[in-house]
């Protein structure tokens, strides 16, 4: 494609900017100009003009190319096409820093762009940690952010909804608008790119070198780790900036970048300046949009959402198009494992372990007790514990399917996008305010994702059909801004969801649900010839007379039923499915039938155990339990890994 | 022997009748018609947010904390023994599981279609018709009706027949504010004084809406009243389209003390009273 130049992306960039600034201004270009030059206190709609229009559009480009410049930092570091905070988890890791700052030491003197940029960094060391240093250009680091993207999404949401009157302004602040009142943080965000201008130019050839792969570069005589130290940090520093200023704004570093490598800027100096441009562009054109549709929506439509809307289509049509290496994380490495102990003490352990999840609770009074609940408690009290265990079980072995179909021990259920499709349905049914029951619209969701997957299961990929699921669940996440950015109850109802509660589950609802992921399980148990044969790979199947296809796509049914009925009644419920399985290895089940009773084991009793934090914890407020089971994964498999060491470096 | 045992009879059917005594409020409005009603319930959803959002009706010290208003703790409410238990719509699909408990009344007390003060008036007799409480709720009724019509005409006395209009809102955040409309509880306290809403808005569930600062700058009479505190004040205050606003540099703008608006027929009066405050400060400068 003939790349056009950067003149015309510029006059480009110019127009929108005009076209921004007469949008909601009923000055003359006249009056504007005189404005412009002649500032006073004059009528109110020239100060409008000044402090509200003109910051906004400069803002907007101004924070447009900080992060499309953080996103083709992190793209050419990586080596990964669709690398950027937004899919590697680095953004949420800030949001959730301010977050938690916020309501744990309001009105703290540690500036809001370290919380960020700290929290951001942590996230992106988990993420290494998870993917591999040395996997990051591949599929993996995509999964890893996107697990952590959930994650530490309902690490923020519990936060959040247990000051839920304090944090409605924090939801409309944080849903990412650029509406300004002022310069103040126009004069706060230029000295601060400072950095960025300074170290740019320096890291441009550095970069180049790298394109040739990390090896050959340290052999070039270039001093990788640095590089990667200080080009990480400053990517993370710009997006940090974004966020502190504006709250959260996704796809615009991770499709600027992408779209100026598409119009054939590939050599990093290159690649920035037009990413830069299209950064600013991008994120104008969506402030416009939204302050178009603000006029004539009766709500407020924040920036973010509709870039998110601009972007999510682009977004899924890069993961159809993009070709992206399918690394294969370290963590299925066969390192190690002991011998499986016998069934019996795996049994005797889980019965006991769900025994006491059955038995314990506090009484009126905050006490603990441990006893034989009365007829009436266990009424209430079954049905969330069997559904608790019923999701823990589905989820255990719909990853377990997954990570053998995929050969990827990262990939999970809730990457599928079957969870996105179900919360998408979920916040229609809000929406549109219909009597009938939000599951219904959940559960259309899901299945709707879910025949698209069966029809495109043939065609492409499984590796592309995850990407879809992380362009799907991004989609999820624009249209959820939307609605949290009202910060009204409706908002606080869909957190509550989205953080996975079982707490509005009835008798019948907990029995068919447990009775569907036994039915599944079983079948599951049935194709264990098959998925054997399939984590072999693919040749070795398809010599074995296996219809490789057929499958595949029988498979992919299978989990997706799994994580349909499951994320149909609870929302998403990030890293149970993708730990559980590598869990029941590392405890010696290495053939796929123990390895499946394990799993399927450790779920019930792993959920059986969030299911009692979440009742006594925090007596008498419940906390959901998808989210403290997510929670609980994730640090088993942090501890995992920081007490394996293994060759990464 | 026929009279023991009618008598006995009365007793016995008056006590079997008698009006629950152990409530449990698991939404802040039935909150704070119990307590208006003179009910002191065992419990309450969200009681600590309660105490510094509401802040009143005061709740006695002794009223236990029955979880969160979205997931209040089924098993605490058990053991409390309630006789019965108030809940709004946010809890309609837990009714079922909460009728295991005790009997439960349901009160759906903001909504589009119905006008909300006046919704707020039947549910309050409702819940007092349940509790055999009607006599309280005649006299707050009468009460307020008194009060307001006493604060009528002491507006009435300061401005003559055009008192200013009134816009009240609670900042968001530095650049948007949700505005009391049509519906609202703020703007029902505003017409039972005889003011007009100076900002009206299109009729909602809440009768709130989020709007941006620069929309502040079509108020061009009446005051404009927010409600505190707002932590973000002073990122506010320092701009410079803040203080370019009409309303701000003719010294229209009052903080109210925290006020909870999504409340019932006690919170109209407090609203009422706390407006009516602002509006006879507001003409000493």
């Amino acid at each position: 494609m003939k790349r056009p130049s950067l003149t015309l992306l510029g006059v480009a960039l110019i127009v929108l900017a005009f076209s921004h600034l007469q949008l909601a201004t009923p000055l003359s270009l006249g009056e504007q100009w005189q404005t412009i030059r002649q500032p006073g206190d004059g009528q109110i709609e020239e100060m409008i003009f000044l402090h509200a229009h003109l910051p906004r559009t400069i803002l907007a480009m101004l924070l447009g190319a900080a992060m499309a410049l953080s996103g083709s930092l992190l793209q050419q570091l990586t080596l990964n096409p669709l690398a950027s905070p937004m899919t590697l988890g680095t953004s949420a890791g800030a949001w959730c820093a301010i977050v938690l700052g916020g309501l744990l030491w309001p009105g703290s003197a540690i500036g809001i762009e370290w919380l960020a940029l700290g929290g951001s960094l942590l996230s992106f060391l988990l993420l290494g940690a998870l993917a591999g240093w040395r996997q990051l250009h591949g599929l993996g680091a995509l999964l890893a952010g996107t697990a952590l993207n959930l994650l530490l999404g309902s690490v923020a949401a519990i936060a959040v909804m247990m000051n839920d009157q304090y944090s409605r302004s924090l939801l409309v602040w944080g849903a990412g608008d650029l509406a300004q009142n002022d310069w103040y943080w126009v004069h706060w965000v230029l000295p601060r790119l400072l950095p960025a201008l300074l170290l740019l130019p320096l890291l441009c050839r550095p970069l180049q070198l790298l394109q040739l792969g990390s090896e050959a570069a340290a052999a070039a005589g270039l001093n990788v780790l640095r590089l990667a130290l200080v080009g990480s940090l400053l990517a993370l520093w710009l997006n940090g900036l974004a966020i502190s200023a504006v709250g959260l704004i996704g796809f615009v570093s991770l499709l600027a970048p992408a779209l100026a490598r598409l119009l054939g800027a590939s050599r990093p100096a290159d690649n920035m300046r037009y990413a830069a441009l299209i950064g600013s562009i991008t994120l104008l054109l969506a402030d416009t949009l939204a302050m178009y549709a603000s006029q004539w929506l009766s709500d407020i439509l924040p920036s973010s959402a509709a870039a998110g809307l601009l972007g999510a289509p682009v977004l899924i049509w890069l993961c159809l198009k993009q070709p992206l290496a399918d690394g294969v994380a370290l963590l299925s490495s066969p390192g190690k494992s002991r011998r499986l102990l016998p069934l019996a003490f795996w049994l005797a352990a889980g019965l006991l372990i769900l025994l006491l999840c059955a038995l314990g609770s506090r009484d009126a009074g905050g006490a603990w007790v441990l006893g034989w609940p009365e007829a009436a408690i266990w009424s209430l009290r079954w049905p969330r514990l069997l559904a608790a265990c019923a999701a823990g079980m589905g989820l255990a072995i719909a990853g377990l399917i997954l990570q053998r179909l995929l050969n990827n021990p990262l990939s999970s259920p809730d990457l599928l996008g079957i969870s996105s499709g179900a919360s998408l349905g979920m916040l229609a049914g809000l929406l549109l305010g219909s009597s009938l029951s939000p599951w219904l619209f959940s559960a259309a969701g899901a299945a709707l994702v879910l025949l698209a997957l069966c029809w495109l299961a043939p065609r492409q990929s499984p590796a592309r059909l995850i990407l879809l699921g992380i362009g799907l669940s991004s989609l999820l996440e624009a249209v959820l801004q939307f609605v949290l950015a009202q910060g009204n109850n409706d908002s606080f109802q869909l957190l509550n969801w989205l953080a996975g509660s079982t707490y509005h589950t009835t008798a019948a609802q907990a029995a068919s649900l447990f009775g569907l992921v036994s039915l599944l399980g079983l079948i599951t148990l049935g194709t264990a010839r098959v998925l054997t044969l399939l984590s072999l790979g693919e040749a070795h199947a398809r010599a074995t007379g296996l219809d490789v296809r057929h499958a595949r796509w029988v498979l992919l049914l299978l989990a997706g039923l799994l994580s349909l009925v499951i994320s149909s009644q609870f929302g998403p419920m990030a890293f149970i499915g993708l730990v559980l399985p590598q869990l029941a290895i590392k405890l010696g089940a290495r053939r796929l039938g123990s390895q499946l009773g394990l799993a399927t084991l450790l779920g019930a009793a792993m959920l059986a155990l969030a299911d009692l934090a979440s009742r006594t914890a925090f007596f008498p407020n419940q906390l959901p339990v998808g989210a403290l089971g997510s929670l609980a994964c994730g640090s088993l498999l942090l501890l995992a890994l920081l007490s394996s060491p293994r060759s990464r470096t | 022997m026929k009279i023991i045992a009618l008598v006995l009879g009365l007793v016995l059917s008056s006590l079997l009748q008698a009006a629950p005594s152990r409530v449990i409020a698991l939404s802040w409005e039935a909150t704070e018609y119990l307590l208006t009603l003179g009910v002191t319930p065992i419990a309450v959803a969200d009681r600590a947010d309660y105490q510094q959002w509401v802040v009143e009706p005061a709740l006695p010290s002794k009223v236990l904390d029955a979880g969160s208003r979205l997931e209040p703790n089924l098993e605490r409410i058990y053991a409390l023994k309630p006789d019965l238990i108030v809940i709004n719509p946010a809890l309609a699909g837990m009714q079922a599981n909460l009728e295991k408990i005790a009997p439960t009344l349901l009160l759906d007390a903001f909504r589009a279609e119905h006008d909300n003060a006046s919704a707020a008036e039947q549910l309050q007799r409702r819940l007092a018709v349940r509790l055999d409480r009607l006599a309280q709720h005649a006299a707050f009724v009468r009460q307020q009706g008194l009060e307001l019509a006493r604060l009528r005409q002491t507006i009435g006395q300061r401005f003559g027949a055009k008192p200013p209009a009134v816009c009240l809102i609670r900042f968001a955040s530095p650049a948007s504010f949700w505005v009391y409309g049509e519906n609202s509880l703020p703007e029902a306290a505003m017409h039972a004084l005889g003011l007009q809403n100076a900002c009206p808005q299109q009729r909602t569930a809440w009768g709130t809406r989020l709007r941006k600062i620069p929309d502040l700058a079509a108020l061009d009479q009446g005051l404009l009243l927010h409600i505190a505190p707002f932590p973000r004040q002073a990122e506010l205050e320092r701009s410079r389209l803040w203080q370019a606003l009409p309303v701000v540099r003719e010294r229209r703008v009052y903080a109210m003390p925290p006020v909870w608006t999504n409340g019932g027929m006690y919170s109209i009066s407090r609203l009422a009273r706390q407006i009516s405050a602002q509006l006879q400060s507001s003409q000493r400068d």
